[in-house]
């Protein structure tokens, strides 16, 4: 597609840097989209399992969890974990991958749990032992699901800018270019047949 | 106030209790997705919620995806595992890719 441009030697000048510029940025797009690929593909493949083993736990957890929950009464249980001890260190930064910034955690679980062990059983200790366990590895799951989800989104704009420059702006500059090129020696020519003819004309007086 | 938040029905996220995170139950509130609003202004920084509860508030969570804090993630529930989350993944690779991959 031709820019609609006027046919003249400051635009080509123009339009020479402005391909230039484009070449150059998509240059850059390009390895930044390499760059961010390599780091998406290792991430998925580290939350993938993540995710797997965090399901599988979570699931054997909660179900002695439950059925510690059906063998005493409810009311009893609830006050037992109330009250806690347990704190969470949870320590969050910001890094950068490129030009995005995620969020980095680390986490901790200190303390201990407060419940009497008058009221309550075995499959509720070891339930919330599992989960206390767990937790560092959500914390880590979740983390790397951020990670993922925001690395896809920056790709995909990469991508469209990569195509964007690649499949409309060059070409479409490279063929201006080109269109006034071939103008300007146009006008040259015929300027040149103008100026042998005058010549003629002259000599024949 | 700790840091960790988790939002779901009552069997699921009362064990997290426990452990210090702050629990929100979204079977005694009214709406799911209003309660997901509230947490979400909380500030937390990570924020648990069950599969039910984010079918209910899609629209609320996925406006965070961008943004770096808070963190939501998926756990599965009590009732079971509908693999959410992996397919949460799946979709991302197929943002990054412009194509279906594992």
């Amino acid at each position: 597609m031709i820019l609609r441009v006027n046919p003249n030697r400051m635009e080509l000048l123009r339009l020479r840097r402005r391909l230039q510029l484009a070449r150059r940025g998509h240059k850059l797009l390009k390895d930044k989209q390499e760059e961010l690929m390599r780091q998406f593909m290792a991430l998925v493949v580290e939350a993938k399992r993540t995710r797997e083993d965090v399901d599988r736990e979570l699931e054997i957890a909660m179900h002695s969890f439950f059925s510690a929950r059906l063998d005493s009464f409810q009311p009893e249980m609830e006050e037992a974990l109330a009250f806690t001890n347990k704190k969470i260190d949870l320590k969050s930064r910001i890094e950068p991958i490129m030009n995005l910034r995620v969020p980095y955690f680390d986490c901790a679980v200190t303390g201990e749990f407060a419940y009497g062990f008058l009221d309550t059983d075995g499959d509720l200790d070891r339930a919330l032992s599992m989960l206390s366990d767990l937790l560092p590895r959500m914390v880590r799951m979740a983390q790397l699901e951020k990670h993922v989800s925001m690395l896809a989104a920056e790709l995909e704009r990469t991508r469209r800018r990569v195509n964007a420059l690649e499949h409309i702006l060059i070409p479409s500059l490279q063929e201006t270019i080109k269109y006034i090129s071939t103008k300007l020696s146009e006008l040259e020519r015929g300027n040149l047949t103008r100026l042998m003819k005058v010549k003629e004309i002259v000599r024949k007086h | 106030m700790s840091e960790i938040a988790c939002v779901g029905d009552r069997d699921t996220v009362w064990p997290f209790k426990a452990l210090g995170v702050e629990v929100f139950f979204s079977d005694e509130h009214a709406a799911p997705s209003r309660l997901v609003s509230e947490v979400i202004q909380k500030q937390f920084k990570i924020i648990f919620v069950t599969e039910d509860v984010y079918e209910s508030a899609r629209e609320r969570i996925s406006a965070l995806a961008e943004q770096a804090m808070p963190t939501i993630a998926l756990i599965p529930s009590v009732k079971g595992n509908r693999g959410t989350a992996a397919q949460m993944v799946r979709d991302s690779v197929r943002r990054a890719m412009g194509a279906e991959f594992i």
